[in-house]
């Protein structure tokens, strides 16, 4: 093994760590905030690849413009469910809402089963040369996701630390009953973060598209690696899940020159459980 | 003896009888139905022992069930052990994960331990799907249960839908209902109510809480490995949908309806509903959307359990409210 290949994977698992860091910091924003497990977030990155997907073979020239109408229909369904089927689940037991967002998940899956068929799509790379970083010539765009997850994570952390809302965010993970009784609409602060966190999810998926490849079940792939992410960086932080993903993503990167992709899960997994064993609480303590 | 008790009595024995006669009544196709059946309700019965008496909620639980269906069909037939020392290979595998999951899952705080059961759960299906020269994936390993002797000197063969298997399957079961009922009346399942009813009093009572946790789970890991197989047994082969989350969720459900906590509630809720799955499989590849709907709706109409559902309709209200 070379230096080169070495640096090559590194960057590699800066590319996979923003993805699961835009994964990772919806789910662990949606526990912080409303004691909220989507087991159906996975699913939400999922029909952001096929939306991609599904933009282009209908005739959408560019992924640019497919991305954002991707986005924008994983945004559409995230508070359509929120409004509709998960709007009675809100503020209930960890048990109700993981069973009621993993019937969702399932009823999602089935039928992206049912209309697309259970092979893989394939979309080309969007960016298709390579720049030269110093020693290493990468693919451009996986410097470009690099750059968006980046520009977005920032943008989202700004936005829970400055914004209006990000104050009202963190008030209702503090103290949900003061905040109400402080005037602020928390129902809206819950869809804002429902919000928030399935356009990230599905950012996450129209990103990986081109990356990964597109099926039914690669939300159900990913979710183990965003729950090993959001443990990692301690649930409930936003800070953490975005930590958490670019360690589980560079593990996944370089145990790729060694081991295969199930192997390298595994490698996930064992640091997860060292951590536990060193830390319980999480390599950043939790929202509380 | 009071109406009500000898009327429960009698329902039991009808039940019993019932079922203790199902071969003769019924065909064959239904008794290997049935069989099926009867291991998931004895599946269920052991999570009863984690959600139910506990108020754990665990999301591996069909990892420890499908475990354990594997530890043993891997000892019958990669390993080539005799029959009863791979049904202890099976059960030693499904007990000492559960110990592993346990003792991971109680570092963590509020829901963590639901995460960790997920990720765990998550992990165990990947590996299982990926190694297909151990699991044999889709197609999963196929025991050869025509050849299994459960008793050396008397011979009872168990085959795939027999009369023989039939009753194995249902004899555990019913022992099995009476040692939980023994164990939830025990010191021990008293401790565990107490955990369940009010986890930091339970802390100050001086119970070491974490440790009651990893031992529920393990004994219930052992009972859900056992069902496993007998699940394994009575379709003659073993595959990853044995251990695949989706069972694990289907489990809590059958709990939920049955109601958490009266044992014999989910075993009847798991052997109806899961024959009631198997007749909708037959009819379409789409019963999957039926799975997923009913899921929501279990949590949105009947959080409590359908005996709760039932205590609720009008009329019910008001003889409950009396004291």
């Amino acid at each position: 093994m070379t230096a080169e290949v070495l640096l090559l994977q590194l960057a590699n698992g800066l590319s996979f760590g923003v993805i699961f860091a835009l994964i990772a910091s919806g789910i662990t924003l949606m526990w912080g905030i409303m004691d909220f497990i989507n087991m159906a977030h996975g699913d939400l990155y999922m029909l952001g690849a096929y939306g991609v997907w599904l933009a282009l073979v209908a005739g959408i020239g560019s992924f640019w413009l497919a991305l954002p109408l991707a986005v924008a229909g994983v945004l559409a369904i995230g508070l359509l469910l929120r409004f509709t089927v998960l709007r009675p689940v809100f503020g209930r037991a960890p048990l109700q809402t993981l069973l009621a967002t993993y019937g969702i998940g399932l009823i999602l899956q089935q039928a992206v089963l049912a209309i697309f068929g259970p092979f893989s799509k394939e979309i080309p790379l969007p960016i298709a040369g390579q720049v030269t970083l110093g020693p290493l010539r990468y693919p451009t765009y996986r410097l470009v996701v690099i750059v968006i997850g980046l520009v977005l994570i920032v943008a989202a952390w700004l936005v829970i630390q400055r914004s209006t809302y990000g104050i009202w965010i963190r008030a209702v993970a503090q103290d949900r009953t003061m905040t109400a009784a402080l005037g602020v609409p928390v129902p809206r602060v819950y869809t804002v973060v429902f919000g928030l966190g399935s356009a990230l999810a599905g950012i996450g998926g129209a990103l990986a598209a081109p990356l990964f490849g597109i099926g039914p079940t690669i939300g159900a792939d990913i979710i183990l690696l965003a729950f090993i992410v959001v443990m990692i960086g301690g649930l409930g932080n936003y800070v953490g899940s975005v930590v958490g993903g670019v360690l589980i993503g560079e593990v996944i990167a370089l145990g790729a020159i060694w081991l295969r992709p199930t192997e390298a899960y595994l490698v996930a997994l064992g640091l997860l459980l060292v951590l536990l064993l060193l830390r319980p609480q999480g390599l950043l303590r939790g929202a509380r | 003896m009071s109406a009500a008790r000898l009327g429960r009595a009698a329902l039991l024995l009808g039940g019993l009888a019932l079922l203790g006669g199902l071969p003769w009544w019924a065909g064959a196709y239904a008794t290997l139905a049935v069989t099926a059946a009867l291991a998931l309700g004895l599946f269920a019965l052991s999570y009863d022992l984690v959600l139910g008496v506990s108020g754990l909620v665990s999301v591996s639980h069909a990892t420890l069930f499908g475990v354990g269906a594997y530890g043993m069909a891997i000892g019958m037939t990669r390993l080539e052990a005799g029959f009863w020392p791979s049904v202890l290979l099976g059960i030693g595998a499904a007990a000492a994960l559960a110990w592993v999951i346990g003792f991971f899952a109680v570092r963590t705080s509020g829901p963590g331990f639901i995460i960790m059961t997920v990720i765990f759960a998550h992990a165990v299906e990947s590996i299982a799907n990926v190694w297909t020269s151990l699991t044999g994936g889709e197609n999963g390993i196929i025991l050869d249960v025509s050849r299994i002797s459960l008793v050396a000197g008397l011979d009872v063969r168990f085959t795939a839908g027999s009369v023989p298997a039939y009753y194995v399957v249902l004899a555990s079961l019913v022992l099995a209902v009476v040692l939980c009922r023994r164990l939830v009346d025990s010191r021990l399942g008293l401790i565990l109510r107490g955990i369940s009813g009010n986890e930091l009093r339970a802390l100050a009572l001086g119970h070491r809480v974490g440790a009651y946790k990893v031992l529920v789970n393990v004994i219930a890991g052992a009972l859900a490995g056992l069902a496993g197989m007998l699940y394994g047994l009575s379709q003659g082969f073993v595959s990853v949908d044995l251990l695949r989350v989706l069972l694990s969720v289907e489990v809590i459900v059958w709990t939920i309806l049955g109601g958490p906590g009266t044992l014999i509630g989910p075993v009847l809720a798991a052997v109806l509903m899961s024959l009631g799955v198997d007749y909708l499989r037959s009819l379409t590849h789409q019963y999957l959307f039926a799975v997923g709907a009913v899921t929501p709706l279990v949590v949105l109409v009947v959080p409590a359990g359908l005996g709760d559902l039932i205590d609720r309709l009008p009329g019910r209200a008001a003889r409950r409210a009396r004291p």
